[in-house]
């Protein structure tokens, strides 16, 4: 760099330092970003920039378009262009020597940022862990990608756009039309040009940005190589302003470059998405794939299974080995079927009367003799579970193992499931989780876990015994429907009737959620007359709820009309909650613990409610959303309402039956109406006969469901004899 | 050194700005006269290298304005009309930055490059004010001033007594006086006063064309047998016919008018040497009060 250039940078650093645009600017996006982070969760530090993002980078591009507009431009609004243009300094070193000035930008916005970091870290009272180191860091990168593009949108306009009133105007419809480039032209290629980076991927407090880490790296990589080109393309275009019969060829090879390596980057990252989509059609299409019909758990020949014990070990990294021994039952001879996702890869197959076997798709054919009509069969298998899922708009893992851990579900059919069963319904381009019954019913698990002890898994059974020796591992049993593993490294914290599991700096403060979280389940035993279970509260990234689908339960602040939508039954018997739901609801349980204010008291239990209400109106299933139950709607309804007069009283509770009935009246499918039923004729039952005969429905509903699904026919049955007061049992088997 | 302009053209959209220009300036000060809209300042702006000519030719010294505009810069320096830099920069910092860019990069040989300068404009006692803090005439030094840095061999001065009170005005002619012994120093004006003290050589400029170049008493002479006093009654001004009212004042005896005429307007007329501004306002002949004939 010649010395004109280094002085011109000098100066111009000086200037901005002395520009009181540039400290208003920095205040107003600090404020903003402190605003946003405030109205919003309190989130660890790795949750905490990623949900501000939508609002800090627009303004952060906004405000350093402006600034470096104004500041490139300075000659010509203080009047000194005539002179400054005039003078013998090369268009080079003027152009990149102004260039270099803005680097004060991005060191006081880098130090700002910086700053609210630890800032941050403090007032959400978070740990810190790996993921947040990663978070900062890759914040840090935003923040310098972000100014940066700033800075060469602003160069390109100086060089492009004589008039500056005109460039001030185009460079906020530039950052305008980045910002909002994903709504039009599709999140494909908008992706590419909007200035957002980690927030697009959902980065996860106990998985840091696994696995979106290379789609990451090359969208900075393109947002700088578009910095550069904007650049290189500025200093071309104020040449040819300034001095127009000069031409320097190699100014334009650097162009070229740029935009070469630009156009580089941009195709490694859609070459990754596009692997991806490559990678996800081929798992649709095997995954859709079964000659079972829709509704059915078992196809026809399909077997009953008895028990599982499973023996799941891993060493770090991508790759797992299982050997599952399974109790078949079959009522006819043939090949049995089971399903074993295709990523499996089946090592060994043995059992009594076994003679052949075939993996096949997702299908574990198995010829073994012909009279045998119970037997066990051991299937050792090995593999690196990776399973996209297109959640619109987004492509997500939601079964996967690595490096940091992983996530397997039942629904992907990690061990073998009975019968041939399609994993995903609906259509190629919209598939959608197969949400039937696993099993019929709930057999025997027995879990043996091998794995590196800094990792904890959190599963949708109970632990029977820890660690002893390193070759022996963690043990769970349990009768369930399905089993689901989280592995991380992960924190317990419990109190009361509360135990909550997962990444650290997110579980901790969960504390606060012990006494709501405890009046919650003690309600419920009131309310029905019998002991709940507490499970484990498994906090999973915010992207993985996203893909098994938020349950919400989504209450009109004035109406008081709610609708109940999808529930995540993703542990069976356990609670599952986003990482971000749980910080929330630990914010307002500590506001509420100041307050005693009753809306806040909802407000923190809600989610946690969510949960409870499946683990409770659920069953016998584990896996099974208890919406899709007419009659367990139904009684979720009642027991919400409940809830509402027990938190806030008789006024908000007549508010909230009033926009039930006014939902009773409206018209809908036979299903819904059953449950309207249900909630009706307990309201009703109650207002005749008191608290006490609901207590005993309720109650022995809840004793039925831990057998079998509960229909409207056994229901009425309870009713008639609560209205009667008469003591009654259900045969569950009628 | 010389400067020689060809046939220079210079066109905004359908307007053209310059037309036909062809001038040879050689070393001292040489004026360029004109109206508002003439085309001096684009043609100072042309040769200041800030805008770009449509056609023609432009050799500064050795140097061709189109092939070798960073060659032209190092010759120059410019103060254009309406100077003004950076408000929280001090004098000095103002000039030392001129300084670096004007290739003076050791310190202290740049340090005693803007002391000098800063005596020269009689600036030295606020050199480390802020330049927001100056007075209109202050700036003007200031331009002055770092237009003299580097000493270059072409000095493009345009407007530059604009909006000074008659004192500056003084003080900054003879100022360009002094520095235009050794260099050639463009004074582009429309203030005729400026030119009269100080050009040994000038142009007009009207309509984008050159209507005159040659010396200022040349200039004069055009108006030479033309220029009438006399002094009338208010009422009989009006009556006068065929002539251009330089100046009328409000006497005892009546209006004192100084006109332009090809003949006598009244017996009372007395014919009056012309001076530079009559040469001029023959030459382009506008903003006058006429009365028609």
């Amino acid at each position: 760099m010649d010395a004109k250039q280094a002085e011109i940078a000098r100066r111009e650093r000086s200037l901005y330092v002395r520009n009181f645009t540039l400290w208003l600017g920095l205040l107003i996006v600090l404020g903003i970003t402190l605003a946003v982070l405030a109205a919003h969760y309190p989130e660890p530090v790795e949750l905490l920039f990623t949900h501000g993002e939508y609002v800090t980078v627009p303004v952060l591009l906004l405000i350093t378009v402006l600034v470096t507009t104004t500041a490139l431009s300075r000659e010509t609004s203080e009047g000194f262009e005539g002179v400054f243009h005039a003078l013998p300094v090369r268009n080079t070193a003027l152009y990149w020597g102004k260039v270099r000035g803005t680097s004060v930008l991005i060191a006081v916005f880098l130090i700002a940022f910086a700053l609210m970091v630890p800032g941050a870290w403090i007032v959400s009272g978070a740990g810190w862990t790996g993921a947040a180191g990663s978070a900062a860091l890759m914040h840090v990168a935003q923040v310098v990608s972000s100014i940066l593009l700033a800075v060469g949108i602003a160069a390109f306009l100086r060089g492009a756009v004589p008039d500056f009133r005109v460039r001030v105007a185009l460079g906020v419809a530039v950052v305008v039309a980045l910002v909002l480039s994903p709504r039009f032209v599709g999140l494909r290629w908008g992706s590419i040009i909007a200035p957002f980076v980690a927030g697009m991927y959902g980065h996860s407090a106990l998985f840091g940005l696994f696995p979106w880490t290379a789609a990451v790296a090359w969208k900075l990589l393109v947002q700088l190589g578009l910095s550069f080109t904007l650049l290189a393309l500025g200093s071309l275009l104020y040449e040819r302003r300034r001095d127009p019969a000069q031409r320097t060829p190699r100014r334009f090879v650097v162009v070229v470059l740029c935009i070469s390596t630009t156009v580089l980057f941009a195709s490694c990252y859609l070459g990754y998405w596009h692997d991806i989509e490559g990678a996800l059609a081929r798992q649709v299409a095997l995954d859709a794939q079964s000659h079972a019909p829709v509704g059915v758990v078992a196809s026809e020949g399909s077997p009953e299974v008895s028990h599982y014990d499973l023996l799941v070990e891993w060493s770090g990294g991508h790759d797992l080995r299982v050997v599952a021994t399974v109790g078949l039952h079959r009522a006819r001879g043939g090949p049995i079927p089971l399903t074993l996702h295709h990523q499996w890869e089946v090592v060994s197959l043995s059992g009594e009367g076994v003679s052949a076997w075939r993996h096949e798709g997702n299908t574990l054919w198995i010829e073994a003799q012909e009279d045998l009509a119970d037997l066990d069969i051991t299937v050792e298998y090995v593999g690196s579970p990776l399973i996209w899922y297109r959640s619109v708009p987004y492509m997500i893992t939601i079964h996967f193992m690595g490096g940091e851990g992983g996530l397997l579900s039942p629904l992907m059919a990690w061990y073998p499931l009975p019968g041939e069963r399609p994993l995903l319904l609906g259509t190629p381009s919209q598939p959608q989780l197969n949400r039937e019954p696993l099993l019929e019913s709930p057999v025997p698990f027995r879990l043996e876990w091998r794995g590196p002890g800094e990792f904890t898994l959190a599963s949708s059974l109970t632990l029977v015994q820890e660690q002893q020796e390193p070759a022996k591992g963690r043990v769970y049993a349990g009768v369930a429907d399905g089993v689901a593993l989280l592995v991380g490294r992960m924190d317990r914290v419990a109190e009361a009737r509360l135990t909550v599991v997962g990444a650290p700096s997110v579980v901790h403060g969960a504390a606060a959620l012990a006494e709501p979280y405890t009046a919650l389940v003690t309600f419920y035993e009131e309310l029905l007359g019998r002991t709940v279970p507490s499970p484990s509260v498994v906090t999973v990234p915010n992207w993985i709820g996203r893909s098994y689908g938020t349950y919400r339960l989504v209450v009109g602040p004035v109406t008081g009309e709610s609708s109940l939508t999808l529930n995540m039954p993703l542990f069976g018997s356990q609670i599952a909650i986003t990482e971000s739901d749980l910080v929330h609801a630990a914010q307002q349980a500590r506001a509420w613990d100041g307050t005693r204010d009753g809306e806040r008291f909802m407000a923190a239990t809600e989610r946690l409610h969510d949960g409870l209400r499946q683990l409770i109106w659920g069953r016998p299933y584990g896996h099974r959303p208890f919406t899709e139950s007419p009659v367990a709607r139904g009684l979720a309804e009642f027991s919400r309402l409940a809830w509402i007069r027990f938190v806030l009283g008789d006024d908000a509770y007549e508010l909230a039956l009033s926009a039930a009935e006014r939902e009773m009246d409206r018209p809908k499918m036979a299903s819904a109406r059953v449950s309207d039923q249900v909630l009706r004729a307990l309201v009703d039952l109650e207002g005749s006969h008191g608290p006490e005969a609901v207590r005993q429905v309720l109650g022995l509903a809840y004793d039925h469901m831990s057998r079998s699904e509960l229909d409207f026919v056994h229901f009425e049955q309870l009713l008639a004899a609560a209205m009667m007061d008469e003591p009654f049992a259900l045969d569950p088997t009628s | 050194m010389q400067v020689v302009i060809e046939s220079l053209y210079k066109q905004y959209g359908k307007v053209e700005a310059l037309r036909d220009v062809n001038l040879q300036i050689e070393s001292g000060m040489f004026g360029l006269l004109g109206p508002n809209g003439a085309g001096k300042t684009t043609l100072m702006r042309i040769l200041a290298t800030l805008i770009p000519k449509s056609a023609g030719k432009v050799r500064i010294g050795p140097y061709d304005l189109d092939t070798e505009p960073h060659k032209v810069r190092e010759l120059l320096g410019n103060l254009p009309q309406s100077f003004n830099t950076y408000r929280n920069f001090t004098a000095f910092e103002v000039l030392d930055y001129v300084a670096v860019l004007k290739g003076i990069t050791d310190t202290k040989a740049r340090r005693r490059a803007v002391d000098q300068v800063l005596e020269q404009v009689n600036l030295s006692r606020s050199a480390k004010a802020r330049v927001g803090t100056f007075s209109g005439g202050m700036k003007q030094r200031l331009g002055i001033a770092q237009a003299l840095l580097g000493n270059p061999k072409l000095l493009i001065v345009d407007e530059p007594t604009a909006g000074l009170d008659p004192e500056e005005r003084i003080r900054f002619r003879n100022l360009l006086g002094d520095i235009s012994r050794d260099r050639i120093v463009i004074l582009s004006t429309h203030v005729v006063a400026d030119i009269e003290s100080v050009c040994s050589a000038l142009a007009v400029l009207n309509r984008g064309r050159v209507v005159y170049t040659g010396t200022p008493e040349e200039l004069a002479r055009q108006a030479q047998g033309k220029v009438w006093s006399l002094t009338l009654p208010a009422g009989e001004v009006d009556r006068l016919r065929a002539v251009k009212i330089l100046a009328r004042r409000q006497t005892a005896e009546g209006v004192q008018i100084r006109c332009l005429a090809d003949q006598a307007p009244s017996n009372a007329a007395r014919q009056v040497a012309p001076s530079l501004e009559d040469g001029y306002m023959v030459t382009v002949g506008s903003g006058l009060e006429v009365v028609a004939s």
